[in-house]
């Protein structure tokens, strides 16, 4: 630097962000009217219908929390990403880029001090409904508000959530060349991906053994940003094990969003940094946006094409005709995605490039999947790595500390290959098999089987017989307040037999089933001619027991049990 | 001293500026005229820092002014379209650049504001063309920069808006030295006003130097021969351009005065005249050289 050039002896980074924060003042004013009203209004004007209750956090109905937490959640997303769009529109606009960018800032102050702005200005009306529930919650300590932790924690949470919104449009934003193809990438690559996702999950049903509709929103949250934060924000909210609003129990969470912010904001800043000035007004500054969001549509594309074509040819889409018509819908989305990108057919033979890349991915995801994904259709866990697991199989809920028959049913399953996907043409009685692992790490692990009996009767078998299983029925039956109990049975024509007994007597019921049900073997598998049974206490409301087991009528001492009991006509 | 070294800009395979070369003195009056697209505007946004040139450098003294705050600081750019904030007006305007550019002196802004009659308080998405021009005018000029390149600077501006304006200009040059940088289209106003001048076509620079200068470099000749010489005969000069009448001979040729009048006089024509040129006809010949004119435009 020569002597000759003065330094300015203001921050122009600081007073961009004050000019920008003090232009969005009515912005402000009017987000902060909004979140008033919903905190502290909405709970000053129904403060008589909130339930007291001193001894636990979790009512019925959502709390203030909740609520505060899911609409702000929400709507702070939604207006940091307007907010962002807003505040860098300047970039699509030739006069209005020459004057930002002229400004004696650095390419990173600019970037930041708008940024930053937009983040503040949905960010202070945000602290300030936060703010009014801590004050509330001081005043009405008794009222179920949430506590300091839970509500600071929701805050920051809240906070992180914008962030990683923020970071994640501002990479579009950058990328983009002007305002209509900002909302063309972005709405279109967070429709794709999810649709891809969709269609992930729905490949992976069909040909992908073990898959379980339970791993679809796994699927979702690995491949879309979006879906991640907002599902993991109502994992967050909801929380299991008394984890709700806890950050130490959703610290994975909590540093995944960390870091994706800050990647998405580096990357911003990086690319923003090399922007091209001059790119402004055409359809994209960086092209490899545009590339991912063809890309995808074409995926997306070729597969409704492949649906239908393969839906009126009553074949599955991985068949000939399923994947031949791939190939066209691909191209043909790819090439209208280009057509409106390029604003006509200038860049044709990129689009079918881009088509056939389109087609090449998805065949490179079918082939995955049909591979096994990875292990995924192999994986088993180590015994010592579950916490629990729920089996659900013929009928029956399994929650069994003791992971071995579970282990041992999964690993029969994949080693005698005896998982079907069609449900026709089979000979072999099959039943479906729901197998969730409750992992030491925190994670969860799902599974679900479409099994032969006859290859896994035997093991299937162990599971529903595991001692752990009745053990926790008597359990349940003791705990139950009331020592007098309704039972209700329903046989396999749902014809009800109710009745009324002890405690004493059903747990003399569930000792009785229990042997009959070693006794009677692994025949209760293949599920014939067996009868269904729903037994419960409700003698006072919300204090019942549910559980159904499957039985023949040659459980004869079940059966013996069961007539001592009182019957209800009804 | 602002000087461009090699400067080279592409836009999509196009050249907009092609190893473009100059100096320009601190304290004088600079103008850039050339054809349309000829890259006057991009080189004024390769001076403030909008573009990143892709070969070559911009700067003052040797500086980079791209990313470079401290010499940004230095230099405000007006464009040939105004742009304010949103919602804005005059006064929120000021504000904002008071808080941008360190040498933003309110006294000068409220001064210009006597000059030219604007409310500061009215929204200036309700001003007409010349208004805003007036207005972006006020903000640029209150920011005292050291230099102030102006893009179209007339634009929009009635008569004694111009007058107004070019003793504006005038006067910050002599009381605070700014350099100031002009692109137009308006040759007469930009030769009343500049002391420098550079002619741009095709993004390379075809000429350059001070008014007199660039005017002088090109000379009109007629002359009459008993015998008409061949176009050959006159392979010595520099010529724009030739044209033939009977036994006259029309010449534009480049170069200095007195080694023209001596080889054409060497030639012993019957009658011989040079004639001096405008810088506007100068400029018609040079773009018609390089053929840009109204007959190869229009074929």
């Amino acid at each position: 630097m020569t002597s000759r050039v003065l330094k300015n002896k203001l921050n122009p980074t600081f007073g961009l962000f004050k000019s920008t924060v003090r232009k969005n003042l009515g912005v402000i004013v009017l987000l902060a009217v909004g979140v008033l009203i919903l905190c502290p209004g909405l709970f000053l004007t129904t403060l008589s219908h909130i339930k007291v209750k001193p001894d636990g956090f979790r009512p019925e109905s959502p709390t203030y929390l909740d609520i505060l937490f899911g609409v702000c959640g929400f709507a702070s997303a939604v207006f940091v990403a307007v907010g962002n769009f807003i505040s860098f529109s300047f970039l699509y606009k030739k006069n209005s880029s020459d004057v930002f960018h002229s400004l004696p800032l650095t390419r990173t102050g600019l970037f930041v001090s708008r940024a930053a702005a937009s983040f503040v200005t949905v960010a202070i009306p945000l602290t300030l409904g936060y703010a009014s529930l801590l004050a509330l919650t001081a005043f009405y300590p008794t009222y179920l508000l949430g506590t300091f932790a839970q509500i600071l924690s929701a805050y920051l949470v809240n906070l992180l959530c914008m962030l990683f919104v923020s970071g994640f449009t501002l990479i579009f934003i950058v990328c983009a060349g002007s305002t209509f193809d900002l909302i063309i990438s972005f709405a279109g690559f967070n429709a794709a991906i999810s649709v891809v996702g969709l269609i992930i999950a729905n490949l992976s049903s069909g040909y992908l053994s073990g898959y379980s509709a339970e791993n679809t929103g796994s699927i979702l949250k690995a491949i879309s940003p979006m879906a991640y934060c907002a599902a993991s924000a109502v994992e967050f909210a909801l929380g299991g094990a008394g984890n709700a609003y806890s950050i130490s129990g959703n610290i994975g969470f909590i540093l995944i969003t960390l870091g994706g912010s800050a990647a998405f904001i580096i990357a911003s800043i990086l690319l923003f940094g090399h922007r091209k000035t001059e790119r402004g007004g055409q359809a994209y500054a960086y092209k490899f946006i545009y590339v991912i969001c063809s890309i995808l549509a074409g995926i997306c594309g070729g597969y409704i094409l492949s649906t239908i074509f393969s839906l009126a040819g009553d074949e599955k889409p991985v068949s000939y005709l399923g994947v031949i018509s791939f190939i066209p819908g691909a191209l043909l989305t790819v090439t209208v995605y280009g057509a409106v990108t390029e604003r006509g057919f200038k860049k044709f033979k990129k689009s079918l490039v881009y088509g056939a890349v389109s087609a090449a991915a998805y065949f490179v995801i079918l082939a995955v999947i049909m591979s096994g994904a990875f292990g995924f259709s192999t994986r088993v866990p180590e015994k010592n790595d579950v916490s629990y697991v729920e089996i659900i199989c013929a009928g029956t809920v399994l929650n069994l500390d003791d992971s071995t028959p579970a282990i041992a049913l999964h690993k029969a399953i994949i080693d005698k290959d005896a998982n079907d996907f069609e449900e026709s043409d089979l000979t072999a009685p099959h039943n479906g098999v729901n197998i969730h692992y409750q992992l030491k790490n925190g994670r969860e692990m799902f599974r679900e089987y479409y099994a032969d009996m006859d290859k896994v009767g035997d093991e299937m078998f162990a599971a529903l017989n595991a001692g752990e299983r009745f053990d926790d029925y008597l359990k349940a039956v003791e705990k139950l307040n009331s020592d007098s109990v309704e039972i209700d049975v329903y046989d396999y024509n749902n014809e009800p037999y109710n009745c009324i007994g002890t405690k004493k007597q059903l747990k003399e019921f569930i000792k009785a089933y229990r042997e009959d049900f070693a006794r009677h073997g692994k025949k209760i598998v293949y599920g014939q001619d067996t009868v269904s049974v729903t037994v419960y206490s409700k003698q006072t409301e919300g204090d019942e027991y549910v559980f159904e087991i499957a039985m023949t009528d040659d459980f004869t001492e079940t059966l013996s049990v069961l007539g001592g009991f009182k019957r209800i006509e009804y | 001293m602002l000087t461009a070294l090699n400067v080279t800009k592409t836009f999509d395979g196009t050249k907009a500026l092609d190893n473009v070369c100059f100096n320009i003195e601190d304290g004088c009056v600079y103008g850039l005229v050339g054809s349309n697209g000829s890259g006057k505007s991009t080189l004024l946004r390769l001076i403030s820092g909008v573009y990143k040139p892709d070969g070559g450098t911009v700067g003052v003294d040797g500086v980079a002014t791209f990313n470079n705050p401290a010499l940004k600081n230095e230099i405000a750019f007006l464009g040939d379209t105004p742009y304010f904030l949103p919602q804005s007006n005059l006064k929120e305007m000021a504000h904002f650049y008071g808080s941008m550019y360190s040498g933003f002196d309110t006294d000068t802004y409220r001064r210009l504001l006597t000059v030219f009659p604007l409310d500061e308080n009215a929204r200036l998405s309700t001003f007409s063309k010349g208004m805003a021009r007036q207005a972006a005018l006020i903000l640029m000029l209150s920011c005292r920069p050291r230099y102030l390149l102006l893009d179209e600077a007339f634009d929009g501006l009635d008569v004694v808006m111009r007058k107004t304006l070019s003793n504006i200009i005038i006067e910050y040059t002599q009381k605070y030295s700014t350099t100031v940088i002009i692109a137009s289209h308006n040759l007469r106003e930009i030769e009343d006003m500049c002391d420098h001048i550079s002619l741009l076509h095709g993004g390379r620079l075809i000429t350059s130097g001070g008014i007199d200068e660039v005017r002088e470099k090109v000379h009109k000749i007629q002359a009459a021969f008993e015998t008409v010489p061949s176009d050959d005969a006159f392979s010595g000069l520099d010529v724009m351009k030739i044209e033939r009448s009977g036994s006259v001979i029309q010449l534009v040729v480049r170069g200095d005065k007195e080694r023209i009048t001596g080889y054409v006089e060497a030639m012993s024509p019957k009658f011989f005249e040079c004639i001096d040129v405008s810088l506007e006809e100068a400029f018609i010949y040079e773009l018609e050289v390089l053929g840009y004119d109204v007959k190869s435009i229009e074929e």
